[in-house]
């Protein structure tokens, strides 16, 4: 078929055989985007706080959080997709599909593990279905590419390599491991047992940290940088920039969930730092593993 | 192959089709999200502060070793959650308490039930039952 195609001819049955094996892949895509869905939401469909935040968050932002999830989707379809999409449409309808498959994993697992029964209103289920749909749709997109065929992320990456789209996979490595750690208590609970001297020393940390994981400690996926370009010149065009993002998300993430209501503006810079020592590792890892 | 199949699909990517399958299920999903949306923002303006309005009341009674079980379902009638929710239940005789329990459900969400037990060392059938919630606080 590769063959075919290769030469450029469109005959009835090269076609037929095209949209089947289009649709074979397709379903073998789904499978792949249920068992990443199940693999990234998984943690935060057990935990009791994302369970009580789909009761309670503001139904405004839990609206604008599906909104940009699906936004987030539709660009990371451009790397992350089961297949090479021509269009912003077929990445659009990717979107769907991985939102569509979350939906379904976070309705059968809560259901499963008792957290949505049959005497709950309607706006309760909605909310925690909803809720958990956030980090399963972007676990189903993923799974599509991470373990896929190896010729799918050849390809992907050379997509990759624009300053855009690193910081874009950064996105989403702090926006995946913070959603998993933002709903719960701890994290205010570590906000309200520092002190600014400890938030400093988390912030500097969780820099060196991001830059070593991905410049310095040679791991598999090691950025090796221009020659050209200095030590500065990277720390500050990646990791700063990188932190900046993160720290973005950690701020959106709390506010998503209704923590910086009814605490001060330093509370709730301060969290944001908190949080973005696992987002921090998350984006660092992403640029790694992505 | 795979490595070929990719290449290819890289020089043809105009002829990348998404099958018919795909878009069913990206509609559906179009779909989900979208009512979604419109029903979250719908919540949102609909959206209105009744307090928390919760009724007690009593499912079954069940006589076990050495205590009456009243198994009891709280209702929120209003539209905001209502958290640690404390359910007391008292038998009066003779416009006197005889016998208390209490139980506290950590949520009682708008307009949902949550269920529970209250223990009796006495039978509550010899007086008069009354449940009520005493408190709450705001999750």
């Amino acid at each position: 078929m590769a063959q075919a195609k290769r030469s450029g001819r469109s005959t009835a049955q090269v076609r037929a055989s095209g949209a089947r094996s289009d649709t074979r892949r397709f379903l073998v895509g789904v499978g792949r985007a249920f068992a990443g869905a199940l693999l990234f939401s998984l943690p935060i469909l057990m935990t009791g706080e994302m369970w009580h935040l789909g009761l309670h968050i503001d139904p405004y932002r839990l609206a604008l959080l599906l909104v940009l999830n699906l936004a987030l989707l539709t660009r990371l379809s451009r790397y992350g997709g089961m297949r090479h999409t021509s269009s912003i449409l077929d990445d659009l309808a990717d979107s769907l599909v991985a939102f569509a498959i979350a939906i379904l994993a976070s309705i059968l697992v809560l259901t499963a593990f008792g957290v949505i029964t049959d005497d709950m209103s309607f706006r309760e289920i909605i909310g925690k279905v909803a809720l958990q749909s956030v980090a399963g749709s972007i676990g189903a997109m993923l799974a599509r590419n991470q373990l896929g065929g190896a010729g799918v992320k050849r390809d992907r990456e050379d997509a990759e390599k624009t300053y855009i789209g690193e910081i874009f996979l950064m996105l989403i490595g702090a926006l995946f491991l913070s959603l998993n750690v933002a709903p719960t208590e701890e994290v205010m609970t570590i906000t309200y047992q520092t002190t600014a001297w400890h938030k400093l020393a988390l912030l500097i940390a969780t820099l060196v940290v991001m830059h070593a994981l991905v410049y310095t400690l040679e791991f598999g996926g090691t950025v090796q940088p221009h020659p050209a370009e200095g030590f500065w010149g990277i720390f500050v065009r990646f990791t700063v920039v990188g932190y900046v993002c993160v720290y973005a998300i950690s701020l959106y993430l709390l506010w998503s969930f209704g923590y910086t209501s009814d605490v001060g503006f330093e509370v709730a810079l301060g969290a944001s730092i908190v949080l973005a020592v696992p987002g921090a590792i998350g984006a660092a890892v992403a640029r790694l593993i992505l | 192959m795979a490595k070929q199949t990719a290449r290819t699909t890289q020089h043809t990517r105009s002829e990348s089709h998404t099958p018919l399958v795909e878009w069913i299920v990206a509609a559906v999903g179009g779909a989900i999200l979208i009512c979604l949306v419109v029903y979250l923002v719908w919540c949102g303006i609909s959206r209105s502060s009744i307090p928390p309005q919760i009724t007690v009341s009593v499912t079954e009674i069940h006589e076990t070793a050495g205590s009456y079980v009243v198994a009891f379902t709280a209702r929120n009638a209003g539209n905001l959650t209502a958290a640690s929710v404390s359910i007391v239940g008292e038998v009066v005789r003779d416009g006197e308490i005889v016998a208390t329990a209490r139980a506290v459900l950590d949520f009682v969400p708008e307009s949902s039930e949550r269920k529970g037990g209250l223990l009796f060392a006495i039978d509550p059938d010899d007086g008069e039952l009354v449940l009520r919630a005493e408190s709450y606080i705001e999750p």
